[in-house]
């Protein structure tokens, strides 16, 4: 009698259905998989955004490596007539620490230290989690993804802080401001981690919860 | 509202599905990690070494400000600054770039460059408003090494200037420094680099550089000489000042010069020179060869000095020694002892470098004291002269004294003991003597009341004379003074009658001319009564308008 039983299907994805992006007609996936389109709008249709713990994968490792050159190398030279001074993002911090601005400093580390780190952290954990099928903490998962996709465009708080030095300060034999070599690697980081969280699908953290939804009702087919 | 069945909804329409392709995604990765590579493998091969520096304090340095520089390149700069363990110094960690790893050899040496201000340069301007660098000079050791210990201050020739080094022994420092200009023909041809005191502390080694081309005119006979300050001389020819350049006036400096004659060999690396306190003393000729002689002297030396000259008619030829009395029993008098030295050298006719015959002899050989000989049966002696009234120094004169007691030379004694003569100023001295004598003897005390006998008569003769003179005086004067003085004063009113202006003259003038008048009037009168006899009676016509 499981026909008559209530639909249990928890997600389109359970019940065999496609939701098209674009024109929002949902549509019956076939059996065979494959290469499906809408049969309304023609657009491209998928259960899941298609290798999106491979393409995250490949973002975050880029940003992490990335990540290094962006701290170790000047971010930003300096010439004036007192002689010419190169700084990292960290020296800069530590200047502005031992010049008494605490509350800059700390703004500036956590912008620009702390933030592109904790993400790189938290994507690590939110695709390795997925991809072991984790069916912990989901909610909080969920939550810190969009945390995650949320502070994003905040920590390009240097770049924006160089891009008008770099304007401003442009007295010729007086004082000249470039940009470095790190905010380049900086920027690419930022760049790229959001890209890998856009590219994360967080449909997936939910996916193994879903799978194991139908014997919910009954414990003890969940052991069968 | 009809249920809802997954067999109502459209199928999805299946494409075939198409070729497999790399996920593209993984070339950002891929990319990411070659400019990582790339970063790390530039970074690795940019890096230098690191070296440690002991510099005297931390001053001017600033971790990771204060850069090393060579030929004012950046090179590398300071990474820390830390105390050493005993704190007497500062040891600072420096990196520096990979192409100056060729740079850090054992004599390399470092400073700090800051602004400099002294007697005769001002250096290092630019680091003011820079702040301080730290400077550094290639050294030409093969060995690399990595920890260095910092100079004082700025050396002041740096290995690769060309040129040559030369030590110069000194007695003295005087105003010589570090820096101290020295100067061939009045040119700046180098510098002093440092002075060390020798290891009894009695010489000072003095370290100059002379820089291309000027070395190659110190010879091994080159001379140098202590240029600083004036030298003022007073002589025949009048005042005359010599300085080299008025930086050496105020700031000192050195000279050198190689005589005339010297051999113009070049002198070879480090070669030890003397500095002598002043040009005349560096220019002397060479003492290639130095005669000893000792003379002895019975009466005082007192202003005789060490170092004193011993001349021929004004020519010097050598000097003082030793000053020493003679204790030799079998003397019947203590005399004085005084060792010459004699250069022979400075009476050649012409002098010649390597040649050691005078006048034609060996000075070793028995030529040579036969022909003294010869000169000392011939009169020469040695004699104390006074150099100097004023300041009571005196000197050893060599001289011919043709009436002097016949003496030889005494050969056996060591060295030779050479016949002297009396001084000149001790002649004088026993003739005053004498003088005084004599003096002493004159019967001062009669002469001097005979005198006064005669003086007093004189007086009297005077007296008497006066008196005539007065008398003749009285003569003079009284009746032909007075006569005269009536005649002028005669002369003068006969003057003062004849002149034009006279009164006598005026009166006589003016009655003259009553006298006309009076005459015209009466002639009037004549010709009235003529024309008008009636007039007489009736008087005046009226005149008839």
């Amino acid at each position: 009698m499981s026909r008559q039983r209530p639909f249990v299907a928890r997600q389109a994805r359970q019940a065999g259905l496609l939701n098209c992006h674009i024109c929002g007609q949902l549509s019956q996936a076939p059996a065979g998989g494959g290469f499906v389109r809408c049969p309304r709008c023609r657009a491209p249709l998928h259960m899941r955004k298609p290798a999106s713990l491979a393409t995250t994968w490949a973002l975050v490792i880029a940003a992490a490596i990335l990540y290094i050159p962006a701290n170790l190398l000047p971010m930003m030279s300096t010439a004036s007539l007192l002689g010419s001074q190169e700084d990292t993002i960290m020296s800069g911090v530590i200047f502005l620490w031992q010049s008494g601005s605490w509350p800059l400093a700390a703004v500036v580390f956590f912008a620009s230290v702390m933030v592109p780190l904790l993400k790189i952290f938290a994507l690590v954990y939110l695709a390795a989690s997925a991809q072991r099928r984790s069916r912990h903490r989901l909610l909080q998962r969920t939550r810190l993804y969009r945390m995650v996709e949320f502070v994003g465009r905040w920590s390009m708080l240097d770049i924006y802080v160089i891009t008008i030095l770099v304007a401003l300060v442009k007295f010729q034999g007086l004082a000249t401001i470039q940009a470095g070599p790190a905010a380049v690697a900086f920027g690419a980081v930022v760049v790229l981690t959001m890209f890998a969280a856009m590219s994360f699908d967080p449909r997936l953290i939910w996916d193994p919860a879903a799978d194991s939804a139908p014997s919910l009702p009954d414990p003890d087919s969940d052991h069968a | 509202m009809p249920e809802l069945t997954p067999s109502s909804l459209p199928a999805a329409t299946v494409e075939k599905p198409r070729r497999f392709r790399i996920p593209l995604v993984w070339i950002i990765p891929l990319v990411a990690a070659l400019i990582g590579v790339f970063l790390a493998a530039r970074t690795y091969y940019e890096q230098g070494p690191t070296i440690t520096i002991q510099f005297k304090t931390g001053e001017g340095l600033e971790p990771g400000k204060t850069r090393i520089k060579y030929k004012d390149v950046d090179v590398g700069q300071i990474a820390a600054v830390a105390l050493a363990e005993d704190g007497s110094h500062v040891v600072a960690t420096a990196r520096l770039a990979r192409q100056a790893s060729r740079l850090l050899v054992d004599d390399t040496r470092f400073w700090v460059v800051s602004a400099k201000v002294s007697g005769s340069s001002v250096s290092g301007l630019g680091t003011l408003l820079s702040g301080a660098h730290v400077g550094l000079d290639v050294g030409k050791s093969e060995a690399a090494r990595r920890n260095f210990v910092a100079l004082d201050t700025a050396p002041a020739v740096t290995f690769d200037a060309p040129g040559q080094v030369f030590v110069l022994q000194a007695d003295t420092l005087g105003s010589i420094s570090a820096g101290t200009p020295i100067y061939f023909r009045r040119i700046e041809a180098g510098q002093v680099t440092g002075f060390r005191l020798d290891e009894e502390g009695k010489r000072v080694e003095v370290q100059i550089f002379i820089k291309a081309p000027y070395d190659r005119f110190v010879s091994a006979d080159s001379r140098f000489w202590n240029a600083g300050g004036v030298d003022v001389k007073l002589g025949p020819e009048g005042v005359q000042v010599n300085t080299e350049s008025l930086a050496s006036i105020v700031a000192g400096g050195i000279a050198f010069l190689t005589p005339e004659g010297a051999s113009s060999e070049p002198a070879r690396r480090n070669q030890a020179f003397r500095l002598f306190p002043n040009r005349s003393e560096a220019l002397k000729q060479p003492h290639s060869q130095v005669l000893s002689y000792v003379l002895r002297f019975s009466e005082s030396v007192r202003g005789l000095s060490v170092g004193a000259p011993v001349d021929f008619r004004g020519i010097p030829v050598g000097e003082v020694t030793a000053i020493r009395p003679d204790f030799s029993v079998g003397a019947t008098d203590l005399g004085l002892m005084v060792e010459v030295a004699i250069f022979p050298g400075r009476m050649q006719i012409h002098p010649q470098p390597g040649k050691t015959t005078y006048f034609g002899k060996d000075a070793r050989s028995g030529d040579f004291r036969a022909f003294s000989d010869q000169l000392v049966t011939n009169g020469l002696r040695a004699q104390l002269r006074s150099g100097s009234l004023v300041t009571g120094q005196i000197y050893v004169a060599l001289d011919f004294f043709p009436s002097a007691k016949p003496l030889k030379i005494d050969w056996k004694h060591v060295p030779p003991l050479f016949p002297t003569q009396r001084g000149s100023l001790d002649e004088l001295q026993t003739t005053l003597m004498r003088i005084l004598a004599k003096l002493d003897k004159l019967p001062l005390d009669e002469i001097g009341q005979d005198t006064r006998k005669a003086i007093a008569s004189l007086g009297r003769t005077i007296d008497e004379a006066e008196r005539l003179v007065k008398r003749l005086d009285g003569l003079a004067s009284g009746d032909v003074r007075d006569t005269l003085v009536e005649a002028r004063s005669a002369i003068a009113d006969a003057r003062k009658l004849l002149a034009s202006d006279a009164p006598l003259q005026q009166d006589m003038r003016a009655s003259l001319q009553e006298l006309g008048r009076a005459a015209q009037a009466l002639r009037h009168l004549a010709d009235t009564l003529d024309r008008h006899p009636e007039a007489l009676l009736r008087g005046k016509p009226e005149e008839k308008p």
